[in-house]
């Protein structure tokens, strides 16, 4: 479903992504590991298109990113999350989930409205639907923001370290969310640092080092095996206390 | 001892009441016109092109720094001499509208920059296009920001139409001139005419703190 192929981005003078090649299928839980200012995020970045890449090419459903006409389709079926929670803030939750299928996917509003009540109780917050971003915790918003892009009917959806502006409390609601949509079959994409989550959900591992892809593992074998094997991946990890 | 006498009231309020209408009429329209303006002149200050930015800029300096009483004898006496005729409603209500345009586009424009970056890029992720996040979610937000220091351009508006009866528009300012000459009691009409503007502005200033209260948002 989405091939990054060869693709190198900088900023400045700061190669980010070095002749990065790597594909996803249209299925499980992928966990992109790596220290901070590896890439992690720029990837999940280039292959929505919300930063161009210098060199190579990403093909979601065979349609290039490098053509601005692709784009729409390829942000409709790659639904974004970022790390800081944006709710816009003149809607309350219910119009923040409902706008995007109205005006993109021309539902009607008592399809949206539908759909959005269905993915509400999906993230426990059905009765927050009334409220605006203010009268949210910071957990209560993502977990919203997660809905959101699930109303899109995504392929794919890229998380972008979703839970590290939540103190641990909220980050569990997160998880706990995220953990339910992998059960449903939701394909993802996480840039995350949640070891826990990682082992739990996750079906396949890419740690990424300046730039590079180092591996591209099954979970079990990544944490059985490659953080044995390799330098780098096992001083991340017990960097990281695990 | 002078002795204030409003007695010439009675036969003369229709006019004042006209008057009043014509600056209703003048202030309105020259609002919704100049918001617009102000809209389109901000956006073109955000735009990625020079050519929009120079547009802009060169829009913003020259309504700015030159006299609004200039600008307004410009249209009225410049309109016609490219074949635009107009009637002086009309001109007052272009060169008041272009006048305020310059004040709410600053203002515009730095609602727009205080929008974060981050609204930006959530709605290009959603897959909305440029055009469509900043129709959606751009504009509404950055308005709101903007909201409250639009209302004091709106309050100079209904102040500065008062220079429109310099192009024979006889509107409030204007009336009165007229019934001062009348009657001969151009202190009390004046005091009637800075009691209508004040009238004006309080009401204009009492809707927007309601409108303010209702829209506003926390970023």
């Amino acid at each position: 479903m989405i091939e990054v192929k060869n693709i190198t981005k900088s900023f400045g003078d700061l190669t980010v992504l070095k002749n990065f090649t790597v594909n996803f299928k249209e299925e499980g839980v992928t966990v992109i590991l790596g220290p901070s200012g590896t890439g992690k995020s720029t990837l999940l970045r280039c292959i929505n298109g919300l930063e161009n890449i210098d060199s190579g090419d990403i093909l979601v459903d065979g349609l290039s990113v490098n053509d601005k006409k692709n784009l729409r389709h390829i942000r409709l079926n790659c639904g974004m999350v970022f790390q800081q929670t944006v709710l816009f803030p003149h809607l309350d939750v219910m119009h923040n989930m409902t706008v995007s299928p109205i005006k993109l996917l021309k539902l009607s509003k008592k399809e949206a409205e539908e759909r959005a009540e269905f993915y509400l109780n999906k993230v426990g917050l059905i009765s927050k639907k009334k409220s605006r971003h203010n009268e949210l915790s910071g957990g209560e918003q993502q977990r919203i923001a997660i809905a959101r892009a699930l109303m899109m009917n995504p392929k794919a959806l890229l998380l972008d370290e979703v839970t590290s502006a939540l103190d641990p409390e909220m980050s569990s609601e997160v998880l706990n969310i995220l953990e339910k949509l992998a059960a449903d079959g939701v394909c993802m994409l996480a840039v995350t640092h949640e070891m826990s989550f990682a082992k739990k959900v996750a079906s396949r591992i890419l740690f990424l080092d300046k730039g590079s892809l180092v591996c591209d593992e099954p979970v079990e074998r990544f944490f059985r095996e490659t953080r044995n094997e390799n330098e780098r991946i096992s001083r991340f990890l017990n960097f990281i206390g695990e | 001892m002078y002795t204030l006498s409003f007695d010439f009231l009675r036969q003369y309020y229709p006019m004042l009441l006209q008057g009043a209408g014509v600056t209703l009429l003048l202030t309105v329209c020259s609002l919704a016109l100049g918001f617009l303006l102000g809209i389109i002149v901000a956006i073109m200050r955000r735009s990625s092109s020079k050519i929009f930015r120079a547009i802009g800029a060169v829009w913003v300096e020259v309504l700015r720094n030159t006299p609004f009483l200039v600008q307004l004898f410009f249209f009225y006496y410049g309109l016609p001499e490219l074949g635009i005729n107009t009637n002086p409603i009309l001109t007052g209500i272009i060169a008041l509208s272009v006048n305020i345009s310059a004040a709410n586009c600053e203002v515009i424009r730095s609602g727009l920059m205080a929008v974060k970056n981050g609204y930006y890029e959530c709605a290009y992720a959603l897959g909305y296009s440029k055009f469509q996040t900043l129709r959606y979610f751009i504009l509404p937000i950055s308005l709101r920001i903007a909201f409250r220091p639009l209302t004091n351009n709106f309050i100079n508006l209904v102040l500065n139409s008062s220079a429109t009866f310099s192009i024979t528009i006889v509107e409030l300012m204007g009336s009165a001139k007229i019934i001062s000459a009348y009657t001969s009691r151009p202190f009390e009409i004046y005091i009637i005419i800075l009691v209508g503007y004040c009238i004006f502005t309080f009401v204009l200033s009492f809707i927007s703190k309601y409108v303010d209260k209702r829209i506003a948002i926390n970023l």
